[in-house]
Formats: structure tokens, C-alpha cells, sequence
């Protein structure tokens, strides 16, 4: 039996293989965030999900602490793509607005910038020294883009 | 070699000595990097939140791309995993590529797939080669100890590379690094990811990993950390000082080759601009230089 929630993770493009997991445990035994705060466990999350436990998966905080690093993803003996569905998971309850605020941050950077990082004259100064060309900041086909996904999303 | 030149938002304003030592090596080896000023975010900062988003924003870099028929090369592996992994998505699923498509079209831009992404590295393994790179050395770096950080998203997820590199044991660094005449010496837990991931939601996590490679790193005594990711670079230069007292300096493997190749270090190899500044190994390179005077 496959939850409804694990089918709602599915529609996520990269978290379709999510129903293929057997809980054996091997990405949490390559996750080295695991290894060093033993509260994330990506095998926990997946079998809550897989069980249909929406609201304790989005409502944890755990779920922000993957860090992309694809070792879990390498290691899986069945083919999920457990980076994948842990990001499908993260879209999800973004959508619900559980987003952290470390990342909200980094998506007002990207919007008022478009880059996550300010370019200014002290940047293109030291670009300049260093042979580099000079580059400007033009946000607005970022911030549109940004947007028409997030209306897309409901099409 | 001509290839369309994505920098990447951290190269750009946090990596200049990154990138502007990728520039003068590419220039030793005939590789034309073309500046796309239209770029953008490779879309990796909204994966967490806005799939759809990400796939755009990368499809954007990707369809500019191919509208001038030039394949893409990247020094950030984020911007290289990301971007790599949404022409795979896009290339297989007719359904996101046409949204992906309908949000492109008003700026002109179709993403067609013809254009492929390389890191920069794996350019100078692949299409330059290691012998190739060997026959420019100058200065020999011989005696030096370096130890390789890969950096996750130059070969993971291992389906995405072309297994250009194995994904547990890569070696394609390494081999870079021992163009120079350096020894790249084995460490504890080298595929050990930087944590600048996690950085945004708890530091902590991200400092203890970084601090437990530097741990690792310093018990076997290696003179210099290269790397070749400026995010990576981040967590290793710009924390080492509040991570511990260790005082190794963290080059780009441009840097490195552009020191063998007997470049100048501050002016053409930005080593000013490194935190942890790589003095012993620049007042060897210069007494190297003089003496072959």
C-alpha cells in the first residue's frame, strides 16, 4: 500500500522512486550529516512518508537538514533517489510556508539581486584588478521566472 | 575549444581569484571562455522550495547556451550539478520541458538540449589532458603536500557525470594536482561533503563537518588543501580561523597550475584574495623562478 502522501511526494519530479524504498537503512549510514547530528535519519523520514505521516514529516525540522550531498542517493541499493525525494519533501512543505528562514533569505537575495550574491563597486573593482570583466545586477527576468513557475505550479 | 563561460554567483563576487585563474589557464590551452553577460542563477538556491522555479532558471542558462550552440563551462560544482541534472530532467520529460519552455519563450529562449555542461576541471582532464598540462610545468612544486577535496557535485549523483570520475574514489583532482610535480596524499573520509549546504539552516552541522576534514587533513601533515569549488572554499578558507587554529592554505587547483605554469601568484593567480594566505608555498615559487633566471 502506497500512502497518499507518498504519491503527492511522487508528482515531484526526482521523487517518484520513493515507493521503491525497503527502509534498509544504507542512506542513513552514508549521511554525514547524520553522523554528526544523529536527529537527522533520511530512513526515518522516507518510512513516514511511505506510511502517510504528512504532518509529522513537513512539521519536523529535520527535513532542512539534508546537505545535498548525493551520498545517500549513491549508496542506495534500490535506486531512490533519496537527495531527490528529500528536496520533493522540502518543495512540499515550502509550499505550506515551512520554508526556514536561512533559505527565504537566500531567495529574497536572489530576487533584489538576481545572483545570491550583491555586486556592487567594491566587487567589480576587485574584478577589474584582477582582469575580470566588470557585470551588473539586473534582476527582473529572475523575479519573473520565479513567478510564473510558482503560478505554473498550479496549472 | 570554445565554451559559453558560467561563472556562477559565489565565483563571481566571492571567488575572483577562482575565476580569474581559470581564465589565464584557459588562455595557456587555446580554451575560449565567452562571457554570456544573460546568464543567470543556475537555480540551485530554489530546489528546496520551487522545483518548477529551479528547472526554469537553469533552463534559462541552458536554452542561452543553446541559442549559441556552445557547450557550457562551469567552476562552481553546485552550478554544475544543477544545472547538469535539469537538462537531464528536461531532456526525458516532455511535460516539464514544455512549462519550462512556455516560461522561456517570451525572452526568446527555447531549451533544445544541444548544449552540455562540463566543470572546468573535467575540461582540463578530458579535453586538454594530463600530458598535455604536464609539458607547461616551469616550476616544479615538487616536495609539496596537497590534499584533494573533490566537493560533492562534480561527480554525485554518479548517473549525471557519464562516469567520467568514479563517485567513491574520483581521481581525476588528484591527477590534476600531480601535474605540478605535488604529491596528493590520502586522507581519513576524503569524499567527506564541505557542509556549506546546511550552512543556511545550522551552522553547526556545517562547521563540525568542516572542521572534521581539516581534523583529517592535518593529521597527515599536508602543506595545502585544493579544491575546486567556491562554495567548498567557503567552509575551508573563510571559516578555518574560527573553525581552529590550522593555518592551511585552501588553493583552487587553477591556482596551483597556474603556479607550476609560472604564472604570478598575486597578479594573474589572485592569491591575494585567498583568507588563509599561501605565503611559504608563493616565496617557493618565486626562488624557483629567480634561480632558473
Amino acid at each position: 500500500m502506497v500512502s497518499e502522501f507518498a504519491k503527492e511526494i511522487a508528482r515531484i519530479k526526482g521523487g517518484e522512486s520513493i515507493i521503491k524504498c525497503i527502509a534498509c537503512g544504507s542512506c542513513t549510514c552514508a549521511c554525514p550529516v547524520g553522523a554528526v547530528d544523529g536527529d537527522y535519519d533520511s530512513r526515518k523520514i522516507i518510512r513516514l512518508a511511505v506510511l502517510g505521516e504528512r504532518e509529522e514529516v513537513l512539521n519536523s525540522q529535520v527535513i532542512w537538514l539534508c546537505a545535498g550531498c548525493y551520498s545517500c542517493q549513491e549508496r542506495c541499493p534500490q535506486g531512490v533517489e533519496v537527495t531527490n525525494v528529500i528536496s520533493a519533501i522540502q518543495c512540499i512543505a515550502s509550499r505550506e510556508g515551512k520554508l526556514p528562514h536561512g533559505f527565504k533569505l537566500a531567495i529574497e537575495m536572489l530576487k533584489k539581486h538576481g545572483r545570491l550574491t550583491e555586486v556592487g563597486e567594491f566587487e567589480n573593482r576587485m574584478r577589474k584588478k584582477l582582469g575580470c570583466p566588470e557585470v551588473s545586477e539586473d534582476p527582473k527576468v529572475t523575479v519573473e521566472i520565479l513567478d510564473k513557475a510558482e503560478k505554473g505550479k498550479e496549472e | 575549444m570554445k565554451y559559453a563561460f558560467f561563472i556562477g554567483c559565489t565565483a563571481l563576487a566571492r571567488g575572483v581569484n577562482y575565476e580569474t585563474s581559470a581564465r589565464k589557464i584557459a588562455q595557456l590551452f587555446n580554451i575560449e571562455l565567452i562571457d554570456v553577460p544573460s546568464f543567470g542563477c543556475c537555480g540551485y538556491p530554489v530546489t528546496h522550495s520551487d522545483h518548477l522555479g529551479y528547472l526554469a532558471l537553469a533552463a534559462r542558462n541552458l536554452a542561452e547556451a543553446d541559442k549559441r550552440g556552445m557547450d557550457i563551462v562551469t567552476i562552481c560544482n553546485a552550478c554544475t550539478g544543477a544545472l547538469t541534472k535539469a537538462r537531464n530532467i528536461l531532456l526525458k520529460d516532455e511535460k516539464e520541458r514544455n512549462k519550462v519552455n512556455s516560461i522561456l519563450k517570451p525572452y526568446g529562449l527555447e531549451f533544445s538540449g544541444i548544449s552540455k555542461v562540463k566543470h572546468f576541471s573535467r575540461v582540463l582532464y578530458e579535453d586538454v589532458g594530463i600530458e598535455k598540462l604536464k609539458e607547461r610545468v616551469k616550476i616544479s612544486l615538487e616536495g609539496w603536500k596537497c590534499a584533494a577535496h573533490y566537493g560533492c557535485h562534480y561527480v554525485k549523483p554518479s548517473e549525471l557525470f557519464e562516469n567520467f570520475d568514479d563517485a567513491f574514489m574520483p581521481r581525476t583532482l588528484d591527477m590534476l594536482i600531480e601535474v605540478t610535480g605535488a604529491k596528493s596524499v590520502e586522507y581519513q573520509n576524503k569524499m567527506l561533503c564541505c557542509g556549506g549546504g546546511v550552512l543556511a539552516v545550522k551552522e553547526k552541522i556545517s562547521t563540525t563537518m568542516t572542521k572534521e576534514k581539516l581534523d583529517n587533513i592535518k593529521s597527515v601533515n599536508a602543506d595545502l588543501i585544493v579544491l575546486q569549488c567556491p562554495f567548498c572554499a567557503i567552509m575551508y578558507d573563510e571559516y578555518q580561523g574560527s573553525i581552529g587554529d590550522y593555518n592551511i592554505p585552501i588553493l583552487y587547483i587553477t591556482q596551483l597550475l597556474g603556479l607550476s605554469f609560472g604564472l604570478d601568484a598575486k597578479k594573474e593567480l589572485g592569491f591575494s584574495q585567498n583568507a588563509v594566505k599561501a605565503k611559504k608555498l608563493m616565496q617557493f615559487a618565486e626562488s624557483k623562478k629567480e634561480a632558473s633566471k
